[in-house]
């Protein structure tokens, strides 16, 4: 009967359709669903993204500088996660986290471990799947001093700059301060989406630009901080310290400015000109031997980005060398430090650092220590160990004589508990002028034998012609600094 | 009835057999019942909702235990196999939409207590069903007349500014274009049964063959009644219930005339409507558009179907676990797109599993309508039943698949929909009383 075949080719059909649905949707869950998980419109990404248990951030003292703390459920169940930072003190060193403009500081340098994504093996990415567990990453713990970045903070006030404390030999960051800085708590807040937008435009427009590391990737001129480089050249050239020199009181013309050193008589010797930061003799030695001071301008690694375990640094842009300037002109001022040569804190706390190692050079690191989630201990994180000679004993020692006799000759620290060697310059940008101090202590003065161990500081102060504020700054940070690391 | 159906009633008399027929029923329903239980206790342990959720499953047994009890006393030789599934994919529904949309979840567990109480009632009318085929006339008008009432007074529970499909009394909505799906059906079928040989006129042409045309004089009066209908449709923006009607009409013609002609007719017709459409309606041109190209609005317009995909995807082959996945992103995941929400959670297991209940419910109705092809009424009624429930289906399943355009119809007994629970209810309890005597 006709009804009876239509019926019979219509069952058929119907097999053919819920046959189409069934081959479409295993095209959908299984073939084409890796392609499709990995778009950018999937909001599981975003959601995945939420729920990493991001790990927490410690100073040396397991302080809490970062961490995370569930907020709400996501709609799979997960808890969505706010990174919170209790210490702004700690921003310059440790950075920002942020679910839309990305990471900085520490939290961009050990960003895989915080993530989790070093312990994604095959075998925990099938647990985490079948159990539906989100990412849960490593802490971290730095080398960084909260307390001791307070102090330096309090210390700063108003003014901007950079400091930066090394341990010595070992290379670790005690403190690391850029200022201005801004708010991390801000930039972290998923809650307001809009709020944090016009935060980070706010920040990224301001002029006095707070998101800048001015310690790693602040781009400064010299000047006399450029004279101790100097000063090992001349040393390791032979000159005395005691050495007299003709016309260290004459002033320098460098593009329309005319430098002079602050003085009360007449100076005669080296160790005078040093510590009173007089010009004209390394300007001169610039002028008179240029590969010695190229040299070793090159051997302290003041022309190549730094090495920041982790990090990145910069250097200024590579200036002409020395020896290839033909007019003496051009050599003065660079040899004053107001050339084309530019450093940033981190390469003249270095400088600072293999003085006080006998001139050995050191390898700064700022990430102390990993702890894995589910163990209670701390596994060291990689630092270098390798202490290149950039100066012989020696030259190190004239070095340290000079920047104590600098300092005495300052009136500085007299009654500071430590003794403190460095060296206080002013630097000149044009319309104004940043002042630097650079210097270290050594804390275990008493005991003749271990006298290895040193804090070497650089401070830079912008908009100011006050170096002895930066020697301020500076000794707080070095007393501060000088209290045995446990 | 005829002697083979005589030896096959005495045959099927038997106690014996419709014990086995209600053990197998029994049997099934545990097993859902088990399925559900399980989803239910992960639902509550995952979100925390207090075990006082327990009573939508609670209602739920009820439901299955008052169903198979008046079954057993009423159709004994009936499927077993339509009720369990039904039950199985209202109460996996019902889970859904706890997890997707839990605010809506407790009227849907009413409205599944009406479904079944009206089944039952259907149960106890007279099972010659002449109070559906005498009075055709009568409720064809009543549904056509509750249709254009939505024109008037219609609203839309939802949103303002959605199509005003609903009726609404209290705080309880009715879509009278899903009674008149039913009510159309039984009119067709109704119809059809009586004028089976008068449908097409037989045109010779020499030298090739036969050719047969739809006449006219008999064919009029179903197209008025059924035009009606598709233009109210369209002038509440109800195309994709247009759709269906229009398949219903064409698939049953054919399968009672046996002319394939009308399948090709009314394909092209389907055809040239869906250009006409795609010119003269944005919201057609918005669905076609996002239908051949998603991905380059998949932020705007295309989003709900981009976010269906994804969810599928999502799934895999196991699914993502109840409460595990993110379906809710989908808009209105809880009933036209529940299909891709259960995609995500239970995986490409779970969707193959309800495309093939929903086929093999709609086979089993489509061979009852076989079995009993010697009383044209109950038969065209089983295959039309069949049809419309399968129509739907893969409209909806075909839709959030990308395989053809999105049509505003919901998935039957899964997806939210008061109404149209019911109605499928009702398509059931028939197409079980239809059974009975196969």
């Amino acid at each position: 009967m006709k009804t009876l075949h239509s019926l019979n080719r219509l069952t058929l059909f119907m097999l053919l359709a819920f046959g189409a649905v069934a081959i479409s949707l295993t095209y959908w869950s299984a073939f084409d669903a890796p392609s499709m998980l990995a778009r950018s419109d999937n909001p599981r990404l975003v959601e995945g993204e939420e729920a990493i248990k991001r790990g927490a951030i410690y100073d040396r003292n397991e302080q809490v500088l970062a961490q995370n703390i569930p907020v709400q459920q996501l709609p799979s169940g997960w808890m969505l996660q706010q990174r919170i930072y209790p210490s702004l003190e700690a921003v310059s060193a440790v950075g920002y986290y942020s679910l839309v403009h990305g990471v900085g500081g520490a939290e961009a340098a050990f960003d895989k471990i915080l993530r989790g994504d070093d312990l994604l093996d095959a075998d925990r990415i099938l647990q985490n799947s079948i159990l539906h567990l989100p990412e849960v990453g490593s802490e971290v713990r730095l080398t960084l001093d909260l307390d001791l970045q307070k102090q330096i903070i309090t210390a700063l006030g108003n003014h901007r700059g950079a400091v930066v404390v090394l341990d010595v030999p070992s290379g670790a960051v005690l403190a690391m301060v850029s200022l201005p800085s801004y708010d991390p708590n801000k930039l972290a807040d998923i809650s307001d989406r809009d709020k944090l937008d016009a935060y980070y435009n706010a920040l990224k427009a301001d002029k006095t630009a707070p998101l800048l590391n001015r310690v790693t990737q602040g781009i400064y001129q010299p000047g006399g901080a450029l004279e101790t480089v100097i000063l090992a050249a001349m040393l390791t050239n032979k000159n005395p310290l005691n050495g007299i020199v003709n016309g260290a009181m004459l002033p320098v013309q460098v593009n329309g400015m005319t430098l002079t050193c602050a003085s009360n008589g007449q100076i005669v010797t080296l160790i005078d000109a040093y510590a009173l930061a007089c010009p004209a003799v390394f300007a001169n030695a610039a002028v008179q031997n240029p590969e010695g001071i190229q040299a070793m301008i090159d051997a302290f690694g003041l022309t190549k980005a730094p090495i920041l375990v982790s990090y990145e640094t910069v250097s200024g842009k590579a200036p002409i060398p020395l020896n290839e300037f033909s007019d003496s002109v051009q050599r003065s001022a660079q040899g004053a430090g107001q050339g084309d040569l530019t450093v940033t804190p981190l390469q003249m706390v270095l400088v600072a650092a293999t003085i006080a190692n006998h001139g050995n050079a050191v390898t700064p690191y700022l990430g102390d220590a990993l702890r894995r989630p589910d163990s209670s201990d701390w596994t060291p994180l990689p630092r270098v160990e390798k202490y290149p000679a950039v100066i012989t004993p020696e030259v190190a020692g004239d070095i340290e004589t000079a920047m104590a006799s600098a300092i005495k000759t300052g009136g500085m620290f007299d009654s500071s508990p430590v003794k403190i060697f460095g060296h206080a310059s002013i630097a000149y940008t044009g319309k104004t002028a940043d002042s630097w101090f650079i210097g270290y202590t050594r804390p275990d003065q008493a005991d003749n034998t271990a006298d290895n161990r040193a804090v070497a500081v650089a401070v830079v102060i912008e908009d100011s012609q006050d170096s002895s504020f930066a020697a301020q700054v500076g000794g707080v940070a070095l007393m501060a600094g000088a209290t045995p690391i446990p | 009835m005829d002697t083979t159906q005589k030896q096959l009633r005495a045959f099927t008399d038997t106690p014996a057999l419709q014990a086995s027929i209600s053990f197998r029923e029994r049997l099934l329903l545990v097993l859902a019942g088990l399925f559900l239980l399980v989803i239910q206790s992960g639902l509550i342990a995952a979100r925390q909702f207090s075990p006082i959720d327990y009573w939508h499953f609670a209602v739920w047994v009820g439901c299955a235990i008052a169903g198979h009890l008046v079954l057993h006393k009423r159709v004994p030789r009936r499927d077993p196999f339509m009720f369990p599934i039904v039950m199985l994919l209202t109460g996996w529904g019902l889970t859904v939409i706890e997890r997707t949309a839990p605010g809506f979840v407790s009227r849907q567990t009413i409205w599944l207590a009406i479904s079944v109480g009206v089944m039952i009632a259907i149960l106890y009318a007279p099972h010659n069903l002449r109070w559906l085929s005498r009075y055709r006339y009568l409720w064809l008008v009543v549904g056509l007349i509750l249709l254009m009432l939505t024109v008037l007074i219609g609203r839309n529970p939802t949103s303002i500014y959605g199509p005003r499909l609903w009726l609404g009394i209290f705080d309880a909505y009715f879509q009278p274009s899903e009674l008149l799906k039913v009510l159309l059906v039984a009119f067709l079928a109704s119809y059809l049964a009586d004028y089976q040989s008068n449908l097409s006129v037989r045109i010779k042409i020499p030298g090739i063959g036969n050719f047969y045309l739809p006449s006219a004089r008999f064919l009029g009066p179903v197209l008025l009644m059924w035009g009606i209908s598709i233009v109210v449709l369209a002038l509440q923006q109800d195309l994709g219930t247009a759709t269906l009607f229009f398949i219903i009409f064409v698939t049953m013609l054919y399968v009672a005339s046996g002319q394939a002609i009308y399948v090709i007719e009314g394909a092209a017709l389907l055809l040239i409507g869906g250009v006409i459409g795609y010119m003269v309606f944005s919201v057609v041109r918005l669905r076609v558009d996002i239908w051949l190209n998603p991905w380059a609005d998949s932020g705007g317009r295309a989003f709900q179907i981009v976010q269906s995909l994804l969810a599928f995807s999502a799934g895999g082959i196991f699914g993502a676990g109840v409460t595990q996945g993110s379906p809710v992103y989908i808009p209105v995941v809880h009933s036209d797109f529940i299909f891709a929400a259960i995609g995500e959670e239970w995986g490409l297991l779970g969707t193959l599993a309800i495309t093939a209940c929903i086929a093999i419910l709609v086979i089993r109705g489509l061979k009852v309508a076989t079995m009993i092809h010697t009383r044209p009424f109950r038969s065209f009624l089983a295959a039309g039943l069949s049809i419309t429930i399968a129509a739907q289906s893969l409209m909806i399943m075909g839709g959030v698949l990308k395989l053809i355009p999105l049509t505003g119809v919901t998935l039957p007994f899964l997806s939210y929909g008061g109404s149209s629970l019911l109605i499928n209810f009702i398509m059931v309890g028939l197409l079980l009383v239809l059974s009975n005597e196969a």
